[in-house]
């Protein structure tokens, strides 16, 4: 499926753009941090910004990376340097509504819920609710779909504890 | 039983962290006692009418500014039936309305409107020595310092300028040089309790050890040169970092064999730690306590404030009001944005702090006879020139068993 060309169905956006989701979730599900940036162009910009701040036009996020480096940068850290709870990941995300569609680019707003589960011993095997809320993407569409930008914007303000691993 | 004031300070009794009975007298004898808490940064607050919601301890209050640009603050609960009157968390109103039964108040708290006062037709209604005067919402004195809004229930405390003390208002002053402009909120809710992250915010000893971010990467090693400041009660406390020499610091490290002396790893994009020098004396980071939930942090040129509001004895939540100048070129801007990488819940040199501060929590878990230790750096509770030390705790623990009458375990 060739979706660069200029006479591709809606559908066959849809099913790609969902098959991007899937993907980008499973890699951080299944643990393959490593993974993440490659979903990025390497001028990538990717920002987990609270609904709150959104609402308010207040810029600060809860993580940004500028650039694919950055993103390595952090997937580094959590590896080497930061001190949290293990835990897992899991993202339920939605259908794509697509805001904008050229041939080079798309832009899109998913829903996603990210339940985390605990594995200290303390909580082991406790899921919770840990953010909701919409990726507000620019995707760069070639053979291989990338993101350009990813904004998560997180309903969830008062996170749980700490945030360590990308949404 | 040891008198409370000589143990408490090395060795604090674990239920102090879990019991409800020392919990809900902290709400009186801290939150509510002779204390004054901060609410707001006025830059949140920049014009008449402008109102904003927060906590006095468990209690939430109302924070506004007047027509005339006074501010005022009051409890958060009507006058009438106890209802919360003010449901959003800011905003802009020339009243505020309890939705319940429609009882109003102005912007300092007064009763303004009572419906049905006189019944209907001469039929119900309040008698005749209805006094809307005796029946506002409980109101707050509230003072601003640098920019700071506090609040406190005690009409007797101190001046606020006098409650920060000549100490610690230099430390302020130097970061609030100029009007601020706000950045952005995070919150993170912890399972802890509030005086865990009291501890850890004056505490230095774990800033190299259980932050690994600066070291793994080879930034800078946790040698660096630095000190505490404590006011004269020791309840507020000033923290601050700054770099020596690379030869100093490598050294030491190396001899002490840490794992947190490594050099293997760089970062990608070292963009992140660009700073800009701005305030002086500059300092790499600096961290002031006031006394009971304020943290007032510069780290690089992250700016912010961090309120920690007690949520029972098990949990608290800790809100980041992030801010520049009103005056920020795009550059500072950007920096930042950047480097607020590095705190908040998923900063690279803060995380840990809420972590670290449940896992206290779980440890101690209804030790009522066990107690911590707290003698790094002799048993004294004074300023010092070095970080590694434990005297700003023991100044809090101190403090705090003076208004508490907590008894060593």
């Amino acid at each position: 499926m060739l979706l660069d060309k200029p006479n591709r169905s809606p559908a066959e956006l849809l099913c790609a753009l969902t098959a991007l989701n899937a993907e980008y979730a499973r890699a951080i599900d299944s643990g393959d941090l490593e993974a993440w940036p490659r979903f990025f162009v390497q001028s990538a910009r990717y920002a987990i910004i609270p609904r709150e701040n959104a609402a308010l036009g207040l810029p600060v996020a809860l993580m940004l990376c500028i650039g694919t480096p950055m993103m390595c940068d952090r997937v580094a850290a959590i590896r080497r340097a930061n001190i949290f709870a293990p835990h897992v990941y899991r993202h339920i995300v939605g259908m794509s509504v697509v805001l904008e569609d050229s041939p080079t680019v798309v832009r899109t707003s998913t829903n996603f819920a990210v339940f985390q589960t605990l594995l200290d011993p303390i909580d082991y095997g406790k899921t919770i609710t840990y953010a909701v809320g919409e990726y507000q993407d620019v995707i760069e569409v070639a053979e291989t779909f990338r993101f350009r930008e990813r904004v998560v914007i997180t309903d969830t303000a008062k996170i749980p504890t700490l945030l360590a691993t990308p949404i | 039983m040891i008198a409370p004031d000589a143990a408490i300070a090395t060795r604090v009794p674990y239920e102090v962290y879990f019991d409800a009975d020392i919990y809900a007298r902290e709400q009186e004898r801290i939150f509510r006692g002779p204390h004054w808490t901060y609410v707001a940064l006025d830059s949140e607050l920049p014009n008449p009418k402008d109102f904003k919601t927060s906590f006095l301890g468990d209690t939430p209050i109302v924070v506004t500014r007047a027509a005339d640009g006074e501010l005022h603050a009051f409890i958060n609960k009507c006058a009438h039936r106890g209802a919360l009157v003010c449901r959003e968390p800011r905003g802009n109103k020339a009243t505020h309305q309890c939705v319940y039964h429609q009882w109003s108040y102005d912007l300092a708290g007064n009763l303004i409107g009572v419906p049905f006062r006189r019944g209907i037709e001469g039929k119900g209604g309040y008698g005749p020595d209805f006094d809307t005067g005796a029946l506002g919402l409980t109101k707050l004195r509230v003072d601003a310092y640098s920019g700071l809004i506090f609040v406190t229930a005690d009409p007797e405390v101190e001046s606020l300028f006098d409650y920060i003390g000549p100490q610690m208002r230099p430390w302020i002053d130097r970061v609030y040089r100029k009007p601020t402009r706000i950045l952005g909120y995070t919150r993170q809710f912890v399972r802890a309790n509030w005086k865990l992250y009291a501890e850890n915010i004056r505490d230095p000893y774990h800033a190299s050890l259980l932050h690994l971010f600066h070291t793994t990467f080879g930034i800078y090693r946790s040698s660096q040169g630095g000190g505490i400041i404590l006011d004269e009660t020791g309840r507020h406390s000033f923290l601050r970092a700054f770099k020596r020499t690379e030869a100093e610091e490598t050294e030491s490290y190396k001899a002490a064999d840490l794992r947190t002396y490594k050099e293997e790893y760089s970062l990608e994009d070292p963009s992140l730690l660009r700073s800009r020098a701005e305030l002086t004396p500059e300092l790499t980071n600096s961290i002031q306590t006031i006394f009971p939930g304020l943290v007032l942090q510069q780290i690089a040129n992250t700016l912010a404030t961090r309120q920690i509001v007690p949520k029972g004895p098990n949990a608290y939540e800790l809100i980041f009001t992030y801010f520049g100048y009103a005056d920020d070129d795009d550059e500072i801007a950007a920096i930042r944005l950047k480097q607020a990488n590095l705190v908040g819940p998923g900063g690279y040199i803060s995380m840990e702090d809420g972590y670290a501060t449940e896992i206290v929590q779980q440890g101690i878990v209804e030790d009522r006879s066990g107690a911590s230790f707290m003698e790094l750096g002799g048993t004294t509770n004074e300023s010092d020139e070095n970080l590694i030390t434990e005297a700003s705790l023991r100044a809090f623990w101190t403090y705090y068993n003076r208004l508490m009458d907590i008894h060593a375990a």
